[in-house]
């Protein structure tokens, strides 16, 4: 004859291997969708396009510049002839190199650069002809 | 009368027939292109590659150059200066304002321009030379769009530089006059 504490003691062990379950199940939903919001995130806000810690920009890296070396112009004290001149010098240096490169302004993508204009076509069309 | 509405209306369909078929035929990729597409399918994806890289980087460097150097570190910490010590900097104020939603608009820009390579490379251009085609005049009419937001920066750095040789030029005058 079963006895009913007996019951009792197995209803209430499935019970908490159910809630068990749930909290895994639960916690593994929360980190899966938290990781999604993180994701798209990294999408939208533009960060996707600027990172350079994936495996094939380690060249990359190297190249660019640390925002840590400038160290820029102070806001705080008196404006006096010399803190003025500190700024003039400061920013000039950085016009210069603003100016100095071009930036994006090559066609790179003109079908002539790519060698796929009608010119080139032909051209390499007759060189591959029998 | 009818008969004057009727040509009225044959006239205008053959000028908008003809305005859209010259529009057709300058997007338009010939059996040539489309040749040279797919037997120079690899060069040309090694080229994209290559770019997106040397962008990536220029991009990077740009805006470290632009907002972190020079909005950040120097047109801000002097307009602070210059209110703290109670100076008129209205004109410098005025351009860095300018410059920063030039600098937002650059960044949507890229963002733009990065999503079209990205849709450019995704596709075999083996396999789909036309539609490779259609996405890389996208992609390039976004990197022109890219150069004219970096030009905009650029136009807006020398401004500034103007309006603070006017500031500093003030300044220095009008303490001369004090001291004298």
């Amino acid at each position: 004859m079963i006895d009913k504490n007996q019951i009792s003691t197995v209803a209430q062990e499935d019970g908490r291997n159910l809630r068990f379950l749930f909290l895994i199940s639960g916690s593994i939903l929360v980190g899966l969708l938290l990781v999604a919001a993180a994701l798209s995130l990294y999408i939208t806000s533009g960060a996707e396009q600027l990172d350079l810690s994936r495996p094939s920009y380690a060249e990359l890296r190297e190249q660019a510049t640390k925002s840590d070396e400038f160290k820029g112009f102070s806001n705080t004290g008196s404006l006096n002839k010399s803190a003025l001149e500190e700024f003039e010098k400061l920013y000039n240096e950085r016009v210069e190199d603003v100016t100095s490169v071009d930036a994006f302004g090559q066609d790179v993508l003109s079908t002539e650069s790519l060698q796929i204009d009608q010119k080139s076509a032909e051209a390499s069309a007759q060189a591959t002809a029998p | 009368m009818k008969k004057i509405s009727l040509l009225a209306v044959i006239v205008s369909f053959g000028f908008s027939s003809v305005f859209s078929w010259t529009v057709v035929t300058a997007d338009v990729v010939t059996d040539a292109q489309i040749e040279a597409i797919r037997t120079h399918c690899t060069e040309i994806q090694g080229s994209l590659t290559r770019l997106k890289q040397t962008d990536t980087l220029l991009r990077v460097n740009r805006g470290q150059l632009y907002q972190q150097a020079i909005l950040r570190k120097l047109m801000t910490p002097l307009n602070q200066r210059i209110a703290s010590n109670q100076l008129d900097g209205s004109e410098l104020v005025r351009i860095t304002a300018e410059y920063d939603r030039a600098y937002k608009q650059f960044f949507a820009v890229y963002q733009e321009y990065d999503t079209a390579l990205t849709e450019a490379q995704a596709i075999d251009c083996s396999k789909q030379p036309t539609m490779f085609y259609d996405k890389l005049m996208i992609a390039r009419d976004k990197r022109s769009a890219l150069h004219s937001a970096n030009d905009a920066l650029v136009r807006l750095v020398l401004q500034y530089q103007k309006a603070f040789n006017d500031f500093k030029k003030s300044m220095l005058n009008s303490s001369e006059e004090s001291s004298s």
